[in-house]
């Protein structure tokens, strides 16, 4: 029996249900929309055959077009009452092809409130799947490396891993301390119409605010995180365990220039694993067995007049998975640069080597160099502003005004 | 509560949102008004000059009861407090920047030596963050002036760098014709909330980022937008450089849409009232600071339109509306020859708003000192007879429940 019967869907009708609000103006709400298109095309040249049934990883030279991972989001904000502001999100992002998801997935849906201290997030979003943001391509370039892995996917699509519906709740401490419990219903490939939450954890985290990364400080964000899934004890079949997955994360401003800005990023994540799994014969093996994993990243941002001119960025990965028989580890390398061509539009070449070694070569293949060139356009914009950001300077520095 | 109840008593509270005001007359209520007036800025005598000390810094400012905006202000306070000297006083005013944007003082319609002007960058570079600059003049003309900030004047001066410059004539022919002993200053101002909240944190966070720059001295003229004549701009422009109006604009891209009007940065029901008695003359100094036409109206009277920018009219002339357009000055004289309570405020009723609400805004009024008491009790003399006295308890109870005191004036903010 699951240990959370409150659902998602429940929780729903409660909060979307609504009130009347008598005869009155409707106050028209902070409204934003932001886009991203990145399109780019990919070479691909893969070594071995796996067994996960993802196109792009099978043996040979191939080149495509893609445009994964773009989105379009439409959000829209107020004041409420008594110092509180409420926010609703609905976007959607386009998928790899043959990943089961369709032609669009749904990645964002969700409500939000929030004052100074306090955020509840409900809905469809953003998981505690990572932390921090790496300046690849895509968010899922080196996911196996950087995520904590949803033990429930089938391993075909990424987006198993970065969304969930979720019941979230954010206290923040002194501007840059964000403490965070969260559940979340991830999307299960065995069984798609459960919508109970199978994840449960919290995190830590400490962040300067962007508005004053020119404080120069060497740590601009810290933190762990620790999500917990609630699955099938195969060691004791018909009741359940946690399977427990911890990430820790550090961004540090190594050179925190105006013009030449250089900062690192390293994440680790320890899966601790089900006990008893010892070889790698399916996706579900890989996500459920003890892993340690590493991924860090530099890079050099130009700016010219105040802007982002070009950005060179190189990273590194390593996981292994130290239980299995025969050994099993992958690592990858990584470096792209983005060029400014105009506002919002950038050149982008990419370039990623990445290997499996050991028991995951059947699963994953053996290696695959993977170039890529494209563009991107990204925007976004607020219509009918009538507040500020929690962490605007005005606010940070000279006195929040709710 | 049930969901009817929920909507009657929202319905109820915002239809007949009513606040007392309290007694206009009492002790307290002068004292607080006393507050909404620019306060004078004291001076020090340093052999011949009297020396003024200005600072500026970023500020909470609540116009209106519930609602406030970051503003940059002049020693705390919108407007900035207001420098009065006698015509041909020798004029010092240290400004210390103690915030982190660049600022001037311009002495508007004062004839000041050039370089005292505050233009920046035409007859003064820009006063830096934690940096002073030492304004030295002789005050001329008399009359009603006023200073304000000239550096990003779009968004600096309707965040609140504004403040009265007074430039008393010992021998003034104003106070001779229209004898007074009382005079008020009122400037007026409009302000697009919206517009100087992003500004203002655009700026500053460019200025964090310029600042550490300047400290290591790689900030150039193309960062700052800043070139030596036209040769050096062509150039730059002809080298790839992008002005900020084309494809590198820095500010939102609309022009400005006032959404709060104030008058000695106070919007109704915060805004000041004239204190007059019957028989007496009091003197108004009208200064608009802000980028609005205020067409100001006074029920009840004409006044005497006396100075213009400064300068006395040699014959003046009565009217009871006043166009009163940006950067302009005006003074008038009101007699007090009809007692009662009368509003005076921009007869463009869009700047009678709060965020778009009427009424709000530009507001204020005319207060009768000897009016009497009685004269302010609603049933007593009013034109309804729903509401004149009869004597019975359950009208006075119906009263009561809809009206609150049987008094007036009252604070309406939802009509």
């Amino acid at each position: 029996m699951k240990k959370y019967q409150l659902t998602i869907v429940f929780l729903g009708l409660i909060f979307m249900q609504g009130y009347g609000q008598g005869r009155g103006e409707d106050l028209l709400p902070e409204i934003e929309i932001g886009f991203k298109t990145i399109t780019t095309g990919n070479y691909f040249s893969n070594k071995g055959t796996p067994s996960l049934n993802i196109p792009v990883l099978n043996e040979g030279e191939r080149t495509i077009s893609d445009f994964s991972d773009s989105y379009f989001m439409i959000g829209a904000r107020q004041k409420l009452y008594k110092g509180w502001r409420g926010q609703m999100v609905l976007g959607f992002s386009f998928p790899d092809a043959n990943t089961g998801l369709g032609q669009v997935f749904y990645n964002q849906i969700m409500v939000r409130i929030e004052n100074k201290k306090n955020i509840i997030t409900i809905g469809r979003t953003t998981t505690q799947t990572t932390l921090g943001s790496f300046t690849t391509f895509r968010d899922d370039d080196v996911m196996q490396f950087n995520y904590i892995l949803n033990p429930f996917s089938s391993g075909i699509n990424t987006e198993d891993n970065q969304y969930a519906n979720v019941l979230e709740y954010t206290r923040i401490f002194k501007n840059r301390l964000y403490v965070t419990l969260h559940g979340e219903n991830y999307q299960s490939f065995s069984n798609p119409n459960d919508y109970s939450l199978n994840g449960i954890g919290g995190s830590i985290v400490y962040r300067v605010p962007e508005s004053q990364v020119w404080k120069r400080e060497i740590i601009k964000e810290i933190g762990v995180s620790s999500v917990n899934f609630d699955i099938e004890n195969p060691n004791s079949p018909g009741s359940n365990t946690y399977l427990s997955n911890l990430a820790s994360y550090v961004a540090l401003n190594i050179h925190p220039d105006p013009v030449h800005f250089v900062d690192f990023k390293l994440m680790n994540i320890t899966n601790f694993g089900i006990d008893g799994i010892s070889d790698i014969t399916s996706y579900d093996d890989y996500t459920r067995s003890k892993s340690q994993s590493f991924f860090g990243m530099v890079r050099y941002l130009n700016r010219k007049l105040e802007r982002p001119n070009y950005q060179i960025s190189l990273g590194g990965g390593y996981k292994s998975l130290p239980e299995i028989n025969g050994g099993a580890n992958q690592y990858v390398l990584i470096s792209n640069m983005f060029y400014r061509i105009g506002n919002n539009f950038d050149l982008l070449v990419q370039y990623r080597y990445h290997e499996n070694r050991g028991e995951l070569t059947p699963l994953l293949g053996k290696s695959q160099h993977r170039f890529q060139v494209g563009l991107s356009f990204s925007f976004n914009k607020i219509f009918n502003n009538q507040f500020d950001d929690r962490n605007s300077i005005l606010n940070l520095e000279h006195g929040y005004i709710k | 509560m049930d969901r009817r109840d929920f909507i009657a008593t929202g319905a109820l509270s915002t239809a007949g949102m009513i606040f007392f005001p309290g007694n206009l007359l009492a002790k307290e209520s002068k004292e607080l008004l006393k507050t909404k007036f620019p306060q004078p800025l004291p001076f020090k005598q340093d052999g011949e000059w009297k020396e003024f000390e200005l600072y500026v810094d970023v500020k909470i400012q609540e116009p209106a009861p519930g609602f406030s905006f970051h503003t940059l202000a002049f020693n705390d306070m919108v407007p900035g407090p207001e420098i009065r000297v006698n015509y041909g006083d020798k004029v010092r005013v240290k400004f210390k920047n103690k915030s982190k944007l660049n600022h001037t003082i311009h002495w508007h319609g004062m004839h000041v030596p050039w370089r005292m002007d505050g233009v920046p960058m035409v007859t003064q570079l820009s006063v830096m963050p934690n940096n002073e600059f030492i304004y030295e003049f002789e005050a001329k003309p008399i009359g009603t002036h006023f200073y304000h900030c000239h550096w990003g004047t779009v968004l600096h001066m309707q965040a609140g760098m504004f403040g009265s410059l007074i430039v008393e004539d010992p021998n003034d022919t104003i106070k001779k014709q229209f004898p007074y002993e009382r005079e008020y200053t009122l400037i007026y101002s409009a302000h697009d909330v919206n517009f100087i909240r992003q500004e203002m944190n655009r700026m500053l966070e460019r200025m964090d980022e310029r600042s550490y720059l300047m400290s290591k001295g790689r900030f150039d003229h193309e960062r700052w937008a800043v070139f030596n004549n036209h040769d050096q701009l062509n150039e730059s422009i002809k080298n790839g450089w992008e002005p900020p109006y084309a494809l590198n604009r820095r500010a939102p891209a609309g022009i400005p849409q006032a959404d709060w009007f104030t008058v000695n940065g106070k919007s109704y029901p915060d805004t000041p009232y004239l204190f007059i008695k019957s028989g007496e003359n009091i003197r108004v100094r009208l200064i608009n600071a802000g980028a609005e036409i205020h067409n100001l109206h006074l029920h009840g009277h004409d006044f005497w339109m006396v100075a213009d920018d400064g300068i006395p009219i040699p014959q003046p002339w009565k009217r009871n509306t006043v166009p009163l357009t940006p950067g302009k000055t005006y003074d008038i004289i009101i007699e007090g020859n009809n007692r009662g309570i009368w509003t005076f405020h921009d007869h463009d009723t869009r700047k009678v708003t709060n965020n778009g609400l009427y009424p709000g805004g530009n507001l204020l009024a005319l207060v009768y000192e000897d009016l009497p008491e009685d004269e302010l009790i609603i049933s007593k003399y009013s034109g309804n007879p729903m509401y004149k006295n009869t004597g019975m308890n359950m009208n006075s109870n119906m009263k009561s429940m809809l009206m609150g005191d049987d008094k007036l004036p009252k604070i309406a903010l939802d009509e």
